[in-house]
C-alpha cells in the first residue's frame, strides 16, 4: 500500500513532531522553572528590604525613643533652674504675650506691687512700659533683634523697688519669635550701694573738713572748685565716670597743705622762698596720702598733676602738655578761677573777671584752650559759687558732703 | 542515497548533534559542572559516532556491535556517576562505575559466546532502569536544589536521556519478551531523542538570550 520511503518519512516526521512536542513542553517547564526562580527572588529581595524597613524603623525608634528620654531629662532639668532660679524668668512669643512666668517672677512682682500678678497672655510692653534714655520702649528693641540691659524701678504705696531687665531675642529664619526676659530684684544692692557711698562720701568729707580745720581761709574751697571742676566737665561732656573722679579729686585736691604749716597757709602777704617751697610740696603729699586709697579712679594721679603748667612751669615735676591728665588741667583752671576769685589771707578778692582774663591770658600756654573755652562758657552761662554742703555726684543721685 | 540516508539516518543525526554541541561549547560560555557535562555530551556523541561507524565500516559485526556496547554502556555509566557523584558529594564514583560494569562486561561476554543478543537485552533493560533512576536524580538536584539557570544546558541534557531511558525501556522491554519484529521502536526512540537534543540548543540559545540581562 505504501512504499518503503513514503514510511520511512512518515516515520521521520511523526518523529520529529514528537520530539518537537516533547521539546516544548519540557521548554515550557524550564521557562515556568525560571519564572518561578525570578518570583522567589523578588520574594527574597522584597522580604530583605522588608526586614531592612524593619529593621530601620526599629532602629529609628529606639533612636528617637532614647532621644525622647533625653529631652525628657533636659526638661525636667531646665524645669528645676526656671523653677529655682533666683531670677524672675519670662519667655515672650512674637507679639510680647507672655507664654510662661517663673515662680521667682511672680514673688518679685508680689513684693513690688503688694499684690499677685499674673502675667500670662499680657502683653508685657503695656504691663511694664519701660523706657530708655530716648524715651523708646526697651521691649521694642528686641524687634530689631538686639539685646536689652536696663534698669528700671516699680513705686508702690510703701516701698521702692528695683529690677534689671536683661531680654534675649529668639530668632526664627532671621525673624524676632519672641525671646526670653531676665528679670533681677537688685533693691538689697542698691540700698547697699547706698550705703557704701554714705561711707565714701563721710571718708571723703572728713579729709577735706581736716585741711579746713586747719586752714580757716580756705574753708569751702575746694567744695567751690569741685563746683566750677563738675560745671566745666558737663561742659565738655565728659563721661561719668571720669566726671566723678575728676570731683572727688576736686574736693580733696589740697589735703596735701595738712604738712603744710598753718603759719604758712595763713600768712598774710606773699611768701619767701622757703615757704613758698613748702606750699610747693603739697600736691606730693596729697598724693602720699591717696595713693593708698584704692579709689575707682585715679584720684592720687589727679591732685598730684593739679599744679602742672602745659608749658612745664608747674610743680612738682614740670609736666607738659599731654603728660598731663585731662582732669589735672580741668582742676588747674577750676582751681586758679576760685582762688583769684575768693578773698585770701594775703589779698581780697579779685573778681571773677580778673580770674577769667588771668586764665584767658595764659590759654595754650598755661591752660589748655578748650578747658578756658569750656570755663568762660560756664561762667558766661551763669554759674555762681553756691556755699552748699551739698554737690552733684553723678547723674541724678544727689549727695550729701 | 536516500535510501543511505534513511539507512544511516542514526549516524547521521549522531554527527549533527556532535557538530551542533560542540560549536555550542566552543561559543558558549560554559562553566563549572554544566561545561562538564556538555564535555561528556559531546564525548558521548563521539564514542555513538564511532561505534555507528565502526558498525558501518565493519559491515555490522556482532564482535564489534558487542564491543561497543559494553564500551559506550561504561561510559554510560562513568558518565552518571560522575555527575551524580559531583552534585551529591559522595565518594564511591569508581566503585559505583565498576559495579554495574560488571553484568555489562558479562553480558556482553555472554551474548557473544551464545551468539544471541538476549544477555546484553536484558542488560540493557536493567541498565536502562539504573540510568533512568541516576538521570531523574540529577534532574531533580537541578531542578530543585542547584543554580538552575546556570545548568540549563545539563537540564535539557539530562531530560533527554530520560526521554532516552523510558522509551528504550519500553523497547527493551518488547525486545525481552522476545518482540524482535518491534525493534524499529528502538532506534525510532533513540532518533527522538536525538531530535529533542538538537532542539534543546535553539531552546537554551533562547532563554540564554533572554536571561542574560
Amino acid at each position: 500500500m505504501y512504499s518503503e520511503n513514503q514510511i520511512e518519512i512518515f516515520v521521520l516526521i511523526s518523529s520529529i513532531s514528537l520530539a518537537v512536542f516533547i521539546l516544548l513542553t519540557v521548554y515550557f517547564i524550564v521557562r515556568l522553572k525560571l519564572k518561578d526562580i525570578e518570583l522567589k527572588k523578588s520574594k527574597k529581595q522584597i522580604e530583605k528590604h522588608s526586614n531592612n524597613l524593619e529593621n530601620l524603623v526599629e532602629k529609628r525608634t529606639s533612636q528617637l525613643m532614647e532621644k525622647e528620654r533625653s529631652y525628657k531629662n533636659l526638661y525636667e532639668i531646665n524645669k528645676g533652674i526656671l523653677e529655682n532660679s533666683p531670677a524672675g524668668i519670662i519667655r515672650l512669643d512674637k507679639n510680647f504675650h507672655v507664654t510662661y512666668e517663673n515662680p521667682e517672677i511672680k514673688r518679685i512682682l508680689r513684693v513690688a506691687k503688694n499684690e499677685d500678678s499674673n502675667l500670662m497672655n499680657k502683653d508685657i510692653r503695656k504691663v511694664a512700659p519701660v523706657k530708655n534714655s530716648k524715651k523708646v520702649g526697651v521691649f521694642d528693641q528686641l524687634l530689631c533683634l538686639e539685646e536689652i540691659d536696663t534698669e528700671f524701678s516699680i513705686k508702690s504705696e510703701c516701698s521702692l523697688t528695683y529690677l534689671t531687665i536683661r531680654g534675649v531675642p529668639l530668632i526664627e529664619e532671621d525673624e524676632f519669635a519672641g525671646a526670653v526676659i531676665l528679670v533681677n530684684d537688685i533693691t538689697k544692692r542698691k540700698k547697699a550701694e547706698a550705703e557704701l557711698n554714705k561711707a565714701f562720701e563721710s571718708a571723703i568729707k572728713i579729709l577735706s573738713d581736716t585741711l579746713e580745720i586747719r586752714d580757716a581761709y580756705t574753708v569751702g574751697h575746694q567744695m567751690r572748685v569741685s563746683q566750677l571742676t563738675a560745671a566745666i566737665a558737663d561742659e565738655m561732656d565728659i563721661p561719668k565716670k571720669q566726671k566723678k573722679g575728676l570731683v572727688v579729686a576736686s574736693i580733696i585736691h589740697d589735703v596735701g597743705k595738712i604738712k603744710v604749716p598753718s603759719e604758712i597757709l595763713s600768712k598774710p602777704g606773699n611768701l619767701n622762698d622757703i615757704e613758698f617751697s613748702y606750699l610747693k610740696e603739697h600736691p606730693t603729699v596729697g598724693y602720699k596720702l591717696l595713693k593708698g586709697v584704692n579709689f575707682p579712679w585715679p584720684v592720687a594721679k589727679i591732685v598730684y598733676q593739679h599744679h602742672e603748667r602745659l608749658d612745664g612751669s608747674g610743680y612738682p615735676k614740670g609736666l607738659k602738655k599731654d603728660k598731663i591728665m585731662l582732669e589735672s588741667q580741668i582742676l588747674a583752671v577750676a582751681d586758679v578761677v576760685e582762688a583769684m576769685s575768693s578773698h585770701r589771707p594775703y589779698r581780697p578778692s579779685l573778681g571773677i573777671e580778673a580770674a577769667m582774663h588771668e586764665i584767658n591770658i595764659n590759654k595754650g600756654k598755661l591752660y589748655s584752650k578748650k578747658i578756658v573755652k569750656a570755663c568762660q562758657n560756664v561762667i558766661e552761662s551763669g554759674f555762681e559759687f553756691q556755699e552748699v554742703d551739698e554737690i552733684e555726684f553723678e547723674g541724678e543721685t544727689r549727695v550729701r558732703i | 542515497m536516500i535510501h543511505f540516508i534513511f539507512e544511516n539516518k542514526l549516524t547521521i543525526i549522531n554527527l549533527l548533534n556532535l557538530v551542533v554541541w560542540f560549536y555550542y561549547y566552543r561559543k558558549s560560555r560554559l562553566n563549572g559542572l554544566n561545561k562538564d557535562i556538555v564535555k561528556y555530551f559531546i564525548f558521548y556523541f563521539a564514542l555513538l559516532l564511532t561505534w555507528d561507524i565502526m558498525m558501518i565500516m565493519g559491515d555490522r559485526s556482532g564482535k564489534i556491535y558487542l564491543f561497543f556496547w559494553a564500551v559506550f554502556n561504561i561510559y554510560e555509566l562513568y558518565f552518571f556517576a560522575t555527575v551524580l557523584f559531583k552534585l551529591t558529594g559522595w565518594d564511591y564514583k569508581w566503585l559505583a562505575v565498576i559495579i554495574p560494569s560488571i553484568p555489562v562486561i558479562s553480558g556482553s561476554i555472554l551474548s557473544y559466546h551464545s551468539a544471541s543478543y538476549q544477555p546484553v537485552n536484558r542488560v540493557d533493560f536493567f541498565n536502562s532502569l539504573l540510568l533512568l533512576l541516576c538521570s531523574s536524580l540529577i534532574l531533580w538536584i537541578f531542578f530543585v536544589k542547584k543554580d538552575f539557570l546556570k545548568n540549563l544546558e545539563a537540564f535539557f541534557i539530562f531530560c533527554g536521556f530520560i526521554l532516552f531511558f523510558i522509551l528504550h525501556i519500553l523497547a527493551s522491554n518488547i525486545l525481552f519478551f522476545d518482540f524482535l519484529k518491534h525493534w524499529n521502536f528502538a532506534s525510532l526512540s533513540t532518533l527522538i531523542v536525538h531530535y529533542f537534543w538538537i532542539g534543546s540548543i535553539l531552546c537554551t540559545q533562547r532563554i540564554r538570550s533572554k536571561y542574560s540581562s
